[in-house]
């Protein structure tokens, strides 16, 4: 198209030859069909060339966002994975915890308490359960992979949600695949049980020779085995404590945040010992295969560890935790602070983002 | 000059003459969507489709469909203006095309109530677009209208455009690096392609191109527009949600046979969306596509759940103004996001 036209008013000058198709009504210079519209469209070509890829642009841009915005990408609603953990008209949360470990989770005239049950009611109140609405079930740890717990009323096995059962995250447990972690949300270490004495262990291999008992398939039992302890192992950690109160053992060993329940429940009867062991325990809960429920798991925990004014897992602590530091020194219960969380993968209100 | 150019209708071809029937015919995309929107409700059950489009009030689907839809007709007002205006300059062989005639004809105070609506009812990351459609319009209007004014052609295709680009850059251009810096490339792009493509969509394209970037993309958006409205549509909200608390004997359901669940099992929750109610029963459309017909003595209470409050997908605000809210629903009051749910809602109840 020639947009070189003759200039403004140049077609009054030299008329136009007739072209008859057109109605007499257009402008003389479209009709003489050398049409320029302005004089800055002299450069015209090029200008012309640069709006149609201007045009391109904004047009493939609209049509990608037409498609993003339509199908929603991104990352699911809490409603969303709510819907997909299969949450929705679920009558009751089941969790399994521990019964037997005084500060973490003791049954007692059949009320749980613990920081592992105060952990459970948080976490069940930000999946929309209503502590009315979650149920407990004791659980071994040999089952606690597996998620099977024992239904004491029904005398039934049954499969539970959650399991909040001081479960250490290992690598090996990572890669089971019925075990799927939570962001941890205690942070605490391996630590040796004794009656009252003045010895002092510095190294788990200190106790190499005595009859020391821990527990079935927990971490512990692995970290004497590797020290060249032989343990004595048991599924419930309260059989240990009673061996050990009878003399039938010489120690108990397993984490600090449990020994130091037994410690502060039977003051003068037992020493604990801070023990040079390596490397932390890192609490998580396992979620089974639920992939939404995981997610769902760890925005509580992130909301707990994010929101300032949110001080259930401090208070948690305080009450479970930080009263049998006194009666556990010099070895530390647990670390005093939950273990960072990183932000789960949710679509949450712009504010919720801030730490 | 006393006869102004009248580029507009180049009367070759003046077959809208005779096409008043189309008016006739535009109330039926609305209706064909009300009905499409009940049988995806019934979940393509004709009887209940049937049920539905007896006890369904009209009003209701109406409103929900002015809601859920009110920012779709600027949408296609201001694109096919902007797009018709944009082959009118450009190509001498406009005419031809129905998407410049309707352009040439379609009056000033409809693409100004367009923009009104647009500007109230789209979300904040679409006002650049908005401002890019209306400038180019009436650039290229003044362009088609006064060529023979060079001064206001300059003013209004490239003073305008320049002038609002800049101010738009300074207005947005922070929250569009807001938007790399979070890693949200569609927003960036929202908010800025439209501001610095404003100064280069003032003029004619290349004249062999004009029809394939203008009339056949008007086309496609014709083709796909209708499908993707039809597809937001069918998703909203035409019946109240609610939830249900019933007594499960005087329901005539079967007790609880969930050995797990332990304390009182007589009481269970259904959760659905209210069809009717009348002095016998409440009908309800349950969550799995179910009609039951719930004995009004078996009700012990019952709530309506509100829409789930939806966090927004970007994190990004311009000058305190979250991307995704509209004008309207800013000025609107609006619930307490911090509301908890109500558990019946959620399937539990709360009689103990």
């Amino acid at each position: 198209m020639a947009d070189e036209g003759p200039p403004p008013g140049a077609d009054e000058a030299t008329p136009p030859p007739p072209i008859t198709e057109l109605p007499p009504r257009l402008p003389p210079r479209w009709a003489s069909g050398g049409r320029t519209f302005s004089k800055f469209d002299s450069m015209s070509l090029a200008a012309r060339v640069v709006r149609l890829c201007v045009v391109i642009v904004l047009l493939v841009g609209a049509v990608v966002v037409a498609t993003v915005a339509v199908a929603g990408l991104g990352p699911p609603s809490e409603e969303d994975l709510r819907r997909e953990a299969g949450l929705l008209d679920k009558r009751q949360l089941l969790i399994g915890v521990k019964d037997d470990q005084p500060g973490m989770a003791l049954r007692e005239n059949g009320v749980y308490r613990g920081f592992d049950v105060e952990i459970a009611y948080l976490v069940a109140a930000d999946l929309g359960f209503a502590p009315a609405d979650v149920r407990f079930l004791t659980i071994e740890s040999e089952d606690r992979a597996r998620r099977q717990a024992l239904d004491v009323k029904t005398n039934k096995i049954v499969t539970v949600d959650l399991v909040v059962a001081t479960f250490s995250i290992t690598k090996a447990r990572v890669d089971d695949p019925d075990v799927m972690f939570s962001a941890p949300y205690l942070r605490t270490e391996q630590s040796v049980l004794t009656r009252k004495t003045t010895n002092k262990y510095e190294a788990l291999s200190d106790l190499a020779g005595e009859k020391v008992c821990t527990l079935n398939t927990t971490t512990s039992a692995q970290n004497l085995r590797t020290a060249g302890v032989e343990p004595v192992g048991k599924n419930k950690i309260s059989e240990c404590v009673r061996g050990l109160e009878s003399g039938a053992y010489a120690a108990v060993s397993t984490d600090a945040a449990i020994l130091a329940g037994f410690v502060y429940r039977n003051p003068g009867k037992f020493t604990i010992h801070d023990i040079g062991a390596e490397g932390s325990e890192l609490y998580g809960i396992n979620v089974g295969r639920n992939k939404a429920l995981q997610t769902l798991v760890n925005l509580a925990l992130y909301r707990s560890y994010t929101e300032p004014t949110d001080r259930r897992w401090e208070t948690a602590y305080d009450d479970c935790l930080r009263v049998e530091q006194p009666a556990a020194m010099p070895q530390q219960v647990a670390v005093a602070q939950q273990p960072e969380v990183d932000r789960p993968r949710v679509r949450i209100w712009p504010w919720e983002t801030e730490p | 000059m006393t006869d102004r150019p009248q580029p507009i209708l180049l009367g070759r071809r003046r077959r809208g003459r005779d096409q008043q029937w189309v008016l006739t015919a535009l109330p039926a995309f609305p209706l064909l969507l009300l009905v499409l929107r009940l049988w995806y409700l019934s979940r393509q059950d004709l009887q209940t489709m049937l049920l539905l489009v007896q006890n369904v009030s009209p009003l209701g689907l109406i409103g929900s469909l002015l809601i859920t839809l009110v920012w779709a007709p600027p949408v296609f007002i201001l694109v096919g203006r902007a797009l018709g205006g944009l082959l009118l300059v450009s190509s001498i062989d406009a005419g031809r095309s129905w998407l410049a005639r309707t352009a040439g004809r379609t009056p000033g105070w409809v693409v100004l109530s367009a923009f009104a609506v647009a500007a109230v009812t789209w979300q904040l990351r679409f006002l650049p677009t908005l401002v890019l459609l209306l400038v180019v319009i009436f650039a290229l209007d003044v362009r088609l209208r006064y060529e023979d004014y060079p001064q206001l052609v300059m003013i209004a295709c490239i003073a305008v455009p320049v002038t609002l680009s800049l101010l738009g850059l300074l207005l947005v251009g922070p929250a569009a690096f807001d938007a790399l810096r979070v890693a949200e490339p569609e927003t960036a792009f929202l908010l800025l392609a439209p501001v610095l493509a404003l100064p280069f969509l003032t003029g004619p394209v290349p004249a062999p191109t004009a029809m394939l970037v203008t009339h056949w993309v008007a086309m496609a958006g014709l083709v796909i527009g209708p499908i993707l409205v039809a597809a937001i549509f069918v998703q909203a909200p035409v019946l109240p949600e609610v939830a249900v608390e019933l007594k499960r004997d005087a329901a005539g359901l079967p007790s609880a046979s969930d050995d797990v669940v332990v304390g009182e099992t007589d009481v269970t929750v259904v959760r659905g969306q209210v069809i009717t109610v009348d002095d016998r029963s409440t009908t309800l459309l349950e969550t799995g596509g179910k009609v039951a017909f719930v004995p009004n003595t078996a009700v012990i209470s019952q709530v309506l759940c509100p829409d789930p409050l939806d966090p927004p997908y970007s994190a990004v605000a311009v000058h305190g103004w979250q991307v995704e809210r509209a004008m309207l629903s800013w000025l609107a009051p609006s619930r307490s996001v911090r509301e908890p749910t109500d558990p019946r809602c959620l399937g539990r109840p709360v009689t103990p």
